[in-house]
């Protein structure tokens, strides 16, 4: 992950980034009329009655692209924000960011890749229309400005709108340099204005991935082998083909799949389907899957190292000063933290719909990648690539869940054994909570040598479980700790001179994968309790600390840690029961800092009272939005901090539905306020930014009130309880 | 063996369906009458996504079966805007407050919270944390809180 996180820092300097210009294939222009779009490029259309559309070429989860991404367009096009239409993008490499090659929204690297093309593509369509319209006046192009829509030539008083020249325009092509606005000079950028896909969402004509209707749709519904590792070995086909509705039963990898011609008839036939299974030698059960990750802590030999210093290339690091330093020193901090499996749990669960016939595929879905689903249904059909069509609908929620292929591989399997028929796949809740990739569980040992006044000089950081590339077969280099595992164990920011970061790779059969916020979902709970617990091991105020250790390595997190501190109200006295804990997280290039405040109770139930955030992102494109997308966050990261956990018993997953999975809900909300801190930086990740700091900001919160630290989440299966309202 | 044919009135309007009486209301609303705005999050009446109004009261329709809803006046999402066709109160302080994230919880949300203001009109905090139990995963829950009182004050 970090190694893609420098390439993103590249194409963010802009300049060098080089677009193809294209068409794609967005629109197949057919009859004509006022409403009747023109392509400028692969982007933006315009219509003779002057609508502007713009397509948004990430997939639209909440975090607000299908708003964002279309504004920096109209920034440059200097638009109309009133005439612009918003549309979701389907799989065409003329969408893929020239930063990174893909199509696809997850790593909070959205705005941070496409930002540079966004703004070209608008400034482009710009210069189309304007050379268009100068043409028309014979005038020279440098002598017309742009406002609102309106092309004006000031000298003789005339003005063209952007419908009025569009089809002119499109036949031209942009100009080799292109000018981009000052920032300076932005109308749209920074500034909050309502969202345009938010009207569907709240009149219920939105649609997502399970609301795709198509003429002659059959749907169904699938069933996985419930016990991890084990087989299906069979089932009475004959009787489940005579239940009312079904016309067929599909076999799949791990599970089967039931056609019928309503949903409730394949889920009903399904649910009264028993599977015969075929277990594994051993079954999976939470005792001894945690006591292996203990295990794994203690073992003698150094596991693959983590680079503690992302500027440059990843070298191999020499663990023996540290090693030495721990061995000498006369003052030591020790102490073992462990994390649960997380589940997605979108409201929205797996769904996806497919049509197959001889010569086209056609796919419908939630899907957080467009390229990868396009190339799979491909493969699974044995199409050529320009005959497979794949249309992302509105994402029910996405969080890493969507980014994965299951659902997907699926519903094109069970439409190639229908061809013809559009076929629509849905997951129950059960089968989405139980059949999840799911955030790894993980234990990590930290070791530090202390110096005369409690703060580190050295430290080692061990961090144990499975690994999410291993999982996907994605290689990384030799001798290197797993990026998702181990990254950021030990914070950047942190400036202990000696710093040490190994891994050990445990392997289960569970399927892991990418969870909101990924790796720091963990690690920055591992790397902000072992510096609390330090910090008040030292008799240090937890803000005082972090300030000293962070010197001047970055002004930046200063600056969002004292502006979360002083929101806070920290420092200032609170009453018996009530603490405040204080959490940093940098990733995707953004800085974040929480203030939780809590109030335990005799009986050690926990209540949340309020939660405090400051970030940075540099240059905020949708102000509004990036709050949304904090607050969100840290619900997201609270309901981990709180209920998560998913816990193998035999082989199965306990949870099921949302009694059994408990997330956070109204009651469970604290007031959350955020601050934006603007800076002049280049505009940095968001979507995934705030969730990790809650859970050490909680832990943190809970030591102060009670004198408790956790060293384990979450609070429900600890001796505290979780307050109802 | 054909279904019986039930007659629901949705948002005002007679349907005659076709299906097996304990088919929940929620799979009839969306895959047989193509009314979509009602989402499937749990079926299992735990998250509210499928909320609709069943004589003006909000039910989780992915518990309702539709051979107890005859004779029902069955209100959803599309039909909740006033027969100006403008946004109700609710709709549009979810507009002013900006919501919706994903927006998939949110129509189930916006019946819930319909319902809940025509009994109680001006709900204190504490009346939202007892009675607004359907969940966002997208974690909305600060500025529902916020449209909450926006709605009632502008109904008041």
């Amino acid at each position: 992950m970090s190694l893609d996180r420098r390439q993103l820092a590249l194409g963010l300097l802009g300049g060098g980034v080089v677009l193809g210009w294209s068409r794609g294939t967005s629109a197949a222009p057919r009859g004509g009329g006022a409403k009747q779009p023109i392509l400028l490029n692969t982007y933006v259309q315009v219509t003779p009655d002057d609508r502007v559309i713009i397509y948004t070429p990430g997939a639209e989860m909440g975090q607000g692209v299908a708003h964002a991404m279309p504004k920096i367009v109209a920034e440059e096009m200097d638009a109309d924000w009133n005439r612009v239409d918003i549309r979701l993008s389907h799989a065409d490499d003329a969408f893929a960011s020239p930063v990174n090659k893909k199509q696809r929204s997850g790593n909070s690297d959205g705005i941070i890749t496409y930002y540079s093309a966004l703004r070209q593509m608008g400034a482009g369509a710009r210069a189309m229309l304007v050379s268009a319209a100068a043409t028309r006046w014979g005038v020279d192009a440098a002598s017309c400005v742009v406002s609102a829509g309106v092309i004006r030539h000031a000298a003789s008083n005339r003005s063209l709108r952007f419908g009025d020249v569009a089809e002119a325009a499109s036949k031209l092509t942009p100009p080799a340099t292109l000018t981009l606005k000052n920032p300076k000079a932005f109308t749209l950028i920074g500034k909050s204005f309502p969202r345009k896909d938010l009207p569907p969402k709240v009149d219920g004509t939105a649609l997502f991935g399970a609301d795709v209707r198509l003429p002659g749709m059959l749907y169904a519904a699938v069933k996985h082998c419930p016990v991890i590792g084990g087989k299906i070995t069979g089932y009475d086909k004959a009787a489940l083909l005579k239940r009312p509705g079904v016309r067929s039963v599909v076999e799949l990898d791990g599970a089967i799949a039931v056609v019928a011609a309503s949903y409730w008839q394949a889920r009903t036939a399904l649910d009264q389907t028993e599977l015969e299974i075929e277990s594994p030698p051993q079954l999976l059960q939470a005792e001894a899957l945690r006591e292996q990750l203990l295990a794994a802590l203690k073992q003698d030999k150094l596991g693959p190292t983590w680079p503690t210093n992302m500027r440059g290339p990843p070298k191999p690091v020499d663990p023996a000063p540290v090693m030495t330093a721990l061995a000498a020193a006369p003052r030591k901090f020790e102490a073992v933290y462990e994390l649960p499996y997380l589940a997605h749990a979108p409201m929205e669960p797996p769904c996806c719909t497919a049509l197959v016939t001889a010569d086209e595929c056609h796919v419908w879905g939630p899907l957080q990648a467009a390229d990868v689903p396009r190339r799979l249904a491909a493969k699974i059909t044995g199409l050529p690539l320009e005959k497979v069509r794949v249309d992302r609908t509105y994402l029910g929620g996405g969080f890493g869940r969507k980014w994965e292929d299951d659902f997907l591989i699926q519903a094109v399997t069970i439409a190639k054994a229908t061809p013809g028929v559009p076929v629509k796949l849905l997951w129950t809740r059960e089968e989405d909570i139980r059949h999840d990739a799911y955030r790894p569980a993980f234990a990590t040992r930290t070791q530090a040598a202390l110096d005369a006044e409690g703060y580190p000089t050295a430290m080692h950081s061990r961090i144990a479980g499975q690994s999410i590339f291993t999982s996907k077969s994605i290689p990384w280099p030799e001798g290197m700790a797993d990026p998702t595992s181990a990254g950021g164990l030990i914070a950047d920011h942190y400036k202990i001179p000696l710093k040490l970061i190994d891994y050990v790779e445990v392997k289960t059969p569970i399927r892991v994968g990418y969870w909101r916020s990924v790796t720091q979902s963990q690690n920055c709970f591992f790397s902000e309790t072992a510096i609390d617990e330090m910090a008040h091991n030292a008799k240090v105020d937890p803000v005082a600390y972090r300030e000293k250790l962070i010197g001047d390595s970055s002004p930046r997190m200063l600056a969002v840690m004292r502006k979360a501190a002083e929101a806070s109200g920290w420092g200032t006295p609170l009453p018996k029961g009530r603490g405040r804990g204080i959490a940093l997280s940098a990733m995707a290039f953004s800085l974040c800092a929480q203030v939780a405040e809590v109030e335990v109770d005799e009986a050690k139930r926990v209540r949340v009272k309020r939660i405090v955030c400051a970030f940075d992102c540099g240059l905020q494109i949708e102000p509004d939005s990036i709050v949304a997308q904090l607050e969100g966050g840290i619900v997201f990261g609270l309901s981990a901090a709180l209920f998560g956990g998913i816990t193998l018993e035999e082989g199965r997953v306990m949870e099921g539905n949302f009694d059994t999975h408990r997330i956070a809900a109204m009651a469970d909300t604290p007031p959350i306020e955020v601050h934006l801190i603007q800076t002049d930086a280049p505009p940095s990740g968001v979507g995934e930014a705030s969730t990790p700091v809650i859970m050490p900001a909680l832990g943190n919160a809970i030591f102060a009130a009670t004198g408790t630290r956790l060293r384990r989440l979450p609070v429900m299966s600890s001796d505290f309880q979780v307050m109802d309202a | 063996m054909p279904s019986p044919v039930f007659t629901l009135t949705i948002n005002g309007k007679p349907h005659k369906v076709e299906v097996d009486p304990s088919t929940p209301l929620l799979w009839v609303l969306r895959d047989n009458l193509g009314l979509i705005g009602t989402k499937f999050g749990c079926g299992a009446g735990l998250c509210g996504a499928c909320t609709v109004h069943v004589d003006g009261a909000a039910t989780r329709s992915c518990l309702s079966q539709v051979g107890e809803l005859s004779g029902k006046a069955i209100t959803t999402i599309e039909g909740l805007p006033g027969a100006d066709g403008k946004p109700h109160p609710v709709q549009q302080a979810w507009l002013d407050e900006q919501v919706p994230q994903c927006g998939f919880c949110q129509p189930g949300m916006i019946m819930a919270v319909a319902a809940l203001l025509k009994t109680n009109p001006a709900p204190t905090d504490a009346d939202i944390d007892t009675n607004v139990t359907n969940l966002c995963r997208c974690g909305t829950y600060v500025r529902v809180r916020k449209a909450i009182h926006r709605a009632a004050e502008k109904r008041a």
